[in-house]
């Protein structure tokens, strides 16, 4: 009984063991079958009346499955029957109407349009024309709305302005002001806040004024009582100052100089001399204090008026945050979203031809979604229309839909890219380079402890990568974050060939070189390139042959797929030459026994390159003439060799690597694996010298050998990316 | 001649021949990328290629002169000292050669990518194969010296 129950235990564990890992290869071919090929696009040839052509193109917009495609570039074909349809005056006048006073009123706000997560929708009208009147009409309520904050605005900056002009006036840069956020704000409305500044900003001023006058009259007095002083020939002393309230009020100084006035007339009889020199006196030290007072006050003022500039900043950022503000803000960028999503509306409008009263357009769309497109434009128009669904032709260029890849993999993808798109039946090589180009990037820059570093660098990267939005970062930094995933498979690919090649910061005999395989006179590892460069030379050749076999394999199964065949069976011949032409190579051990191919090996030679050469020549012949097929079967010939030949910079860079790191271990005086203290700064700059300038280059040139010689091999990079005309 | 003489002739020509191939590829290159940098920023990232590769002959060069010089006290016969001289000279020429097919192609890529920025793919071809060339020169020159 036990021993049945522990057996079907094992039995169902088993069960459910195979279906799960069935389950999971189900998923993985399904995911790549999805990266690799394209899905099926149809082409949908429309012809609706006029009037229905803008609830259709809505309908396909809200869709967003279906790119239009121009037909005025194939009028010809249609024996003059379609004119280009094109959008009424109107409706483009009054679009960009509406896009510049946005655009306006972003300006007046002081705010930049914002980049809406949630998009709002058009409204749910059936033709522009209603679409645009209700933009419009928004627009309107939001310019009313927003006119008290425009002026508010208005005033905080012209004050500002005022007040810096001023400040400037007194030689103070008021961009040097600390903006201190515990300034408390009361009840009132910015306004109120910018009205009271204004007010106190005319009160300085006129205190200023006021403080100005009274200093030139004081020193005018003053510059009297000197006068007289000397004409009675007072001698100094202190005298008890006479509190004046500053600044002194005119009544008083009137007083003081009428006293004076009196004072200077020929000696008056009634007063004795003495007191009249002890009022002089008493008047002198009171005025002088009065001076004294001067500088102080303005500088007190000079304060006040920085205050008055921190509160006006804070009003103006205070202004920022009012809700109001805030919804107005979205509720603009949401429109200029729209009036946009109007203008892709009319674009797309161009592209159709009408004949009287009826429009015609063409628009590829997936092959699921074609009886929902269709369903939906019949019941549109009411059944008023003409729809017919083709495959696409083998001329048409058929756009493609790139898949999505991992985001360890984007830096390939735009790497790729960049070359450009590949066509609908073509193989997205992006999984491939993702292969190919850490492989290369790792021969040349073998070193484990740079590759490690790389790959530290390259871990933290897409650490952060997870971490940060990255339209929100400047350039440089985002073409580190894209390249993180990048840098770490380079990072691991250059340590595993370091390990191969006994390279650790250089040949610096820390590691042994490991021998992982030998395939015919092909080491893998095991030597130190330094000292064989040509084994070296030989690895770079067959790493050359192996990936230039693959990328034409690849170009087989492309021709394959295009359904193809004598370019088929010319990619299959170039394989065979290629790797006869290898073959031979090797067999007859290198070039300097060439004269051996053609007595001895001639048989081989002819089985091996002249009979695929002739094939080429045949069948190449019989499309196009004689003279191409000799032309093309020489190029192929070339080719093949040029490119093997330009692989062995792998060979030269890593030497141009490892001799670098050497140089840099020699200075530093490294010995047998031994890293003596004081060569640690430089090997530390060796090493930055590697990751920076002669990682560069190697990037660049495995980049060169992707775009030049692997890619182009199957890959023609001219596809149109499929873009579906999108509405929210 | 003295060996040891002219193993260093053949160093000192490797990096003068380089550092001069260098300097006129950079000079022909910067200028034009510089215009570049106001016009349309966003392309340079994908053009300094032109200043990189250039930048690269006079690191070819460095490192044949390296080595030569690291391997001075074993050359002790004429035959290996010319063998030091020539793969200075092989670095040197070849890097003038890639410098000239540089100096040329590179401001037209420029001009032409900021016209048509797809033609890049296709421009670029005349740049990278004009640097192969000074790559077949250090390959010969290290075969020399090893």
């Amino acid at each position: 009984m036990n021993f049945w129950a522990s057996r079907l235990i094992l039995w169902i564990v088993f069960y459910h063991l195979t279906k799960k890992v069935k389950n999971v290869i189900a998923h993985y071919r399904y995911n790549l079958r999805r990266c690799v090929s394209a899905q099926d696009l149809w082409k949908l040839e429309v012809v609706v009346r006029k009037e229905d052509i803008e609830p259709v193109l809505l309908f396909l917009g809200k869709m967003g499955v279906a790119q239009s495609i121009d037909v005025n570039g194939q009028k010809e074909s249609f024996d003059g029957l379609l004119e280009e349809y094109t959008v009424p005056c109107e409706i483009t006048a009054q679009y960009s109407d509406i896009l510049t006073r946005v655009n306006h009123k972003f300006e007046e706000l002081e705010l930049k349009p914002e980049e809406l997560i949630d998009k709002a929708p058009l409204p749910s009208k059936t033709t522009l024309k209603e679409i645009l009147d209700e933009i419009e009409q928004k627009l309107s309520e939001i310019e009313s709305s927003s006119k008290p904050f425009i002026e508010t605005i208005i005033l905080a900056t012209t004050l500002a302005r005022k007040i810096d002009q001023r400040l400037h006036a007194w030689k103070i840069n008021p961009k040097k002001l600390v903006i201190k956020n515990n300034i408390s704000f009361s009840e009132k409305s910015p306004q109120e806040m910018l009205l009271e500044a204004e007010q106190k900003l005319s009160e300085i001023g006129s205190r200023l004024e006021e403080i100005d006058k009274t200093s030139a009259r004081c020193s005018s007095i003053l510059s009297r009582i000197e006068r007289l002083s000397k004409t009675f020939k007072v001698k100094t002393k202190e005298i008890a100052v006479q509190e004046v309230p500053f600044p002194p009020d005119e009544k008083f100084l009137a007083f003081i100089e009428l006293r004076l006035s009196e004072i200077g007339k020929p000696l008056t009889v009634n007063k004795p001399k003495e007191s009249l020199i002890n009022e002089l006196l008493t008047i002198k030290s009171t005025i002088t204090h009065v001076m004294e007072q001067v500088p102080e006050a303005k500088a007190n003022l000079i304060k006040q008026t920085l205050e008055l500039r921190r509160h006006v900043n804070m009003v103006r950022q205070a202004i920022n945050t009012i809700p109001e503000l805030r919804t107005i803000h979205l509720d603009l960028s949401s429109l200029r979203d729209m009036v946009l999503e109007v203008d892709e509306l009319i674009k797309v409008e161009n592209n159709m031809a009408r004949c009287a009263t009826t429009v015609f357009f063409e628009a590829w769309v997936p092959k699921d979604q074609l009886e929902e497109i269709t369903e939906g434009i019949r019941k549109i128009t009411k059944e008023k229309c003409i729809i017919e669904e083709e495959p696409p032709s083998t001329e048409d260029p058929v756009p493609t839909i790139i898949k999505p890849v991992p985001r360890l993999l984007e830096g390939f993808e735009k790497l790729t890219f960049s070359l450009g798109y590949p066509r609908s039946e073509e193989i997205n090589p992006v999984w491939l380079m993702a292969i190919t180009f850490p492989l290369l990037f790792g021969i040349m820059f073998a070193d484990v402890g740079q590759g490690a570093i790389l790959l530290a660098v390259g871990i933290i990267l897409v650490y952060f990568r997870g971490k940060v939005d990255i339209k929100k970062v400047g350039e440089i930094t985002r073409y580190f974050l894209v390249a993180s995933g990048l840098l770490a498979l380079c990072g691991i690919s250059a340590m595993s060939f370091g390990f191969l090649f006994g390279e650790f910061f250089g040949p610096s005999g820390v590691l042994h070189p490991i021998l992982l395989i030998t395939i015919g006179p092909f080491q893998i590892g095991g030597f130190d390139p330094m000292h064989e460069p040509l084994s070296m030379l030989r690895f770079a050749i067959f790493v050359g042959v192996v990936l230039l076999s693959l990328g034409l394999v690849l170009r087989v199964l492309n021709n394959i797929r295009k359904k193809q065949l004598k370019p088929a069976l010319i990619s299959s011949c170039w394989i065979w030459l290629l790797l006869g032409g290898f073959v031979m190579w090797v067999y007859w051990g290198g070039i300097s026994n060439l004269t051996r191919w053609f007595t001895e090996g001639s048989l081989m030679f002819l089985g091996l390159m002249a009979f695929p050469a002739l094939l080429i020549c045949i069948v190449t012949a019989t499309s196009g003439g004689i003279m191409e097929g000799i032309d093309f079967s020489i190029e192929v010939l070339l080719e093949s060799l040029d490119h093997t030949i330009s692989f062995s910079r792998l060979a030269a860079l890593f030497l141009t690597h490892a001799a670098l790191n050497h140089m840099f271990l020699i200075i530093g005086g490294v010995e047998h694996g031994y890293f003596p203290l004081q060569s640690i700064p430089i090997v530390m700059l060796g090493t930055i010298l590697a990751l920076s300038i002669e990682g560069l280059i190697i990037f660049v040139h495995t980049l060169r050998l992707h775009w030049i010689e692997l890619l182009p091999e199957f890959y023609s990079g001219k596809g149109i990316l499929f873009k579906p005309l999108k509405l929210k | 001649m003295d060996p040891i003489m002219l193993a260093s002739i053949g160093a000192a020509a490797s990096i003068i021949a380089s550092a001069l191939s260098a300097g006129y590829a950079i000079a022909s290159c910067a200028p034009a990328l510089a215009s570049v940098s106001s016009e349309k920023p966003e392309l340079v990232s994908k053009l300094i290629i032109t200043i990189v590769l250039g930048e690269a002959l006079a690191i070819y060069g460095l490192l044949i002169a390296f080595m030569i010089i690291s391997q001075l006290p074993l050359v002790t016969t004429i035959a290996e000292g010319s063998r030091a001289l020539f793969a200075g000279v092989a670095m040197g020429g070849a890097a003038v050669g890639a410098s000239v097919g540089i100096a040329y192609c590179g401001p037209a890529l420029i001009t032409a990518t900021v016209e048509r920025p797809e033609s890049y793919s296709t421009n670029i071809l005349g740049l990278v194969l004009s640097e192969a060339l000074a790559i077949y020169g250090l390959l010969i020159a290290f075969m020399l010296i090893a």
